[in-house]
C-alpha cells in the first residue's frame, strides 16, 4: 500500500530538488529586480525644503494660449445648407487672412478654467486678443447664392476689409436650472468696410458698402467706452443652448435670460453700433451716399429663439 | 520561467548602467538636446461611406437633455463624407522668452467630398424615425492654407 502511495514520487529525486530551487528563485525575484532598479537609478537626489518666498514663486501652468502666424486660406470649398423642402443656400470660395502683432506671442487667444460665481460651476473661458493697436486684422471674402424651385441664383460676393476684434471672448459652463450649455459672449469689433458686390468680389464698381463699422460697449451717454459689449454672461445674464419642451414637442433652443441682480446690477449691458458711411455704387445709376448711421445705446434684456420645422 | 532565464542578463545590464557616470541635466541643458524633431502627416478619412460593403445606413449622433419634462435629443443623422488633408507639420519651437510652444503648420491642402449630415432634428426618442428634420448640410471642394497655429501653456 505504502509503495503504491509513493509510487508517483519514485521518479528521480533531481526533479524535486529542481522544483524546490525554482520556488526559492521565484520568492527572491522581486528583491532581485528591486536591486537591479536601484543600480540603474543610482543614489536618490537629496530633497530640499522650499522657503515661503521660493514656494510662492512656483507657477502652475494652468491654461493654454494660442495664436496664428502668417495665416491665409483660399479655395473653392462650398458649404450648402439644404432645407427639408429642397431649397438651399450656399457660401463658397471663402478666402481669409490675418495680419499679426508686431510682437509675436504678446497678445494671444487664451483658454482658462476659472472659478464661477459663488455657488456656481467653474467656467471655461476663451479670451480674444486685446489687440489695442489693431494690428491683428482679418480680411474675408466669400460668394453666396440660393436655389429654390429648380432655379439657382448666384448672388455675388461679400467682402470684409480690416475686420478687427478688440478684446472680448466666450464663456461656457453648466446652467443653473436646466440641462444644456450656459454661455456668455462679449464683443468689440471694428470693420473697415463691409461690401456686397453683385458682380464679384473684385468688382467694386457695383456695390453696397458699409464703411467704418464700430460695435462695442457704451456708457450712459451712448459714448463708446473702448471695451467689449457683454451680450451674455454665465452668471449675471446667462445665455443657454439646449433642447427644450414646449406645447408642441421638443425644440432646439437658443436664449439669453433676464439679468440676474444677484450677480450684477440687474441691468443688461449697453452696446452701441456706428456706421461711418453707407453708400451704393453703380455704373448705371451713379452713386448714392446715405451718410452715417448710429444706434447710440441698445440692450438685450431677453432673447428666446426656438427652431422648428 | 522566461523571466528567470533573463534575470542574469538584467542584472548585468543594470550593473553596467549603474557603473556609467550619469550626470543630471538642468532645464537649460535639457533644452539644448536636439534630435530629429517634428512630425509631418497626411490623412485620408472616410466616414460612413454608404457605397462600401456593409455600410451603416442609419448612424446617429445625439445629444440628450433631461429635466423639465420628458427627455429630448438633438439628433444628427448619417454624419458622413471624405476628407483628405496634406502638408501638416507639428514641431516644438522656442519663444523669445525661453518658453516653448507647439507649432502646427496649417494644412496646405484640404479636400472635402460630400462631407456633412443627412438631417438635424430634435425629438423625444433618439432612435425613432426622423420626422421633423430641420435640413442637411453638405461641404465640397478644396482649401489651401498657409501659416502656423501656435499653442503654449501659460
Amino acid at each position: 500500500m505504502t509503495d503504491h502511495l509513493h509510487s508517483p514520487c519514485a521518479r528521480p529525486r533531481g526533479m524535486a530538488a529542481r522544483s524546490a530551487l525554482r520556488k526559492r528563485w521565484r520568492a527572491a525575484l522581486p528583491l532581485l529586480l528591486a536591486l537591479a532598479a536601484a543600480f540603474v537609478a543610482g543614489p536618490a537626489p537629496a530633497m530640499q525644503p522650499l522657503a515661503d518666498g521660493e514656494l510662492s514663486a512656483v507657477r502652475g501652468r494652468d491654461g493654454v494660449s494660442f495664436d496664428l502666424n502668417g495665416f491665409a486660406m483660399s479655395g473653392d470649398v462650398r458649404v450648402t445648407y439644404i432645407a427639408p423642402n429642397g431649397a438651399s443656400i450656399y457660401r463658397g470660395n471663402l478666402s481669409a487672412s490675418r495680419s499679426d502683432s508686431s510682437d509675436p506671442f504678446s497678445d494671444p487667444y487664451r483658454i482658462d478654467i476659472v472659478p464661477g460665481a459663488p455657488g456656481m460651476a467653474d467656467v471655461m473661458q476663451l479670451m480674444f486678443p486685446a489687440n489695442s493697436l489693431g494690428e491683428q486684422r482679418w480680411q474675408f471674402a466669400y460668394d453666396w447664392g440660393v436655389q429654390a424651385n429648380g432655379v439657382l441664383r448666384d448672388n455675388g460676393a461679400v467682402v470684409m476689409d480690416d475686420f478687427i476684434y478688440r478684446g472680448g471672448g466666450l464663456q461656457f459652463s453648466t446652467p443653473q436650472y436646466t440641462d444644456g450649455i450656459a454661455w456668455g459672449a462679449a464683443l468689440r469689433v471694428d470693420i473697415g468696410q463691409l461690401a456686397y458686390r453683385p458682380m464679384g468680389r473684385a468688382d467694386a464698381s457695383e456695390q453696397m458698402a458699409f464703411k467704418n463699422i464700430q460695435l462695442g460697449a457704451v456708457d450712459a451717454n451712448g459714448n463708446f467706452t473702448g471695451g467689449p459689449w457683454q451680450l451674455a454672461h454665465v452668471a449675471s445674464q446667462p445665455g443657454i443652448l439646449n433642447a427644450y419642451n414646449d406645447a408642441d414637442g421638443p425644440r432646439l433652443h437658443l436664449a439669453i435670460d433676464w439679468p440676474d441682480a444677484r450677480h450684477g446690477d440687474g441691468a443688461a449691458p449697453a452696446g452701441g453700433l456706428a456706421i461711418g458711411n453707407l453708400s451704393f455704387s453703380s455704373t448705371a445709376g451713379g452713386n448714392v451716399d446715405l451718410g452715417s448711421s448710429r444706434i447710440g445705446s441698445m440692450q438685450i434684456q431677453y432673447l428666446d429663439i426656438k427652431f422648428r420645422r | 520561467m522566461p523571466m528567470l532565464r533573463l534575470l542574469p542578463v538584467l542584472l548585468c545590464v543594470s550593473a553596467a548602467a549603474g557603473a556609467a557616470n550619469l550626470k543630471p541635466l538642468d532645464d537649460e541643458a535639457l533644452g539644448q538636446v536636439s534630435a530629429r524633431d517634428g512630425v509631418s502627416f497626411a490623412a485620408h478619412i472616410v466616414i460612413n461611406n454608404p457605397e462600401l460593403v456593409g455600410a451603416v445606413t442609419d448612424s446617429r449622433l445625439s445629444l440628450g437633455f433631461g429635466g423639465d419634462g420628458p427627455n429630448r435629443y438633438v439628433v444628427i443623422k448619417n454624419l458622413r463624407g471624405v476628407v483628405d488633408i496634406g502638408g501638416v507639420h507639428i514641431d516644438m519651437e522656442k519663444k523669445p522668452d525661453g518658453g516653448e510652444y507647439v507649432a502646427v503648420s496649417m494644412p496646405t491642402y484640404v479636400k472635402f467630398s460630400s462631407l456633412g449630415f443627412e438631417s438635424l432634428s430634435v425629438q423625444s426618442d433618439p432612435l425613432a424615425p426622423v420626422t421633423s428634420s430641420m435640413g442637411s448640410v453638405n461641404v465640397n471642394g478644396t482649401m489651401n492654407m498657409q501659416g502656423q497655429f501656435r499653442i503654449w501653456a501659460h
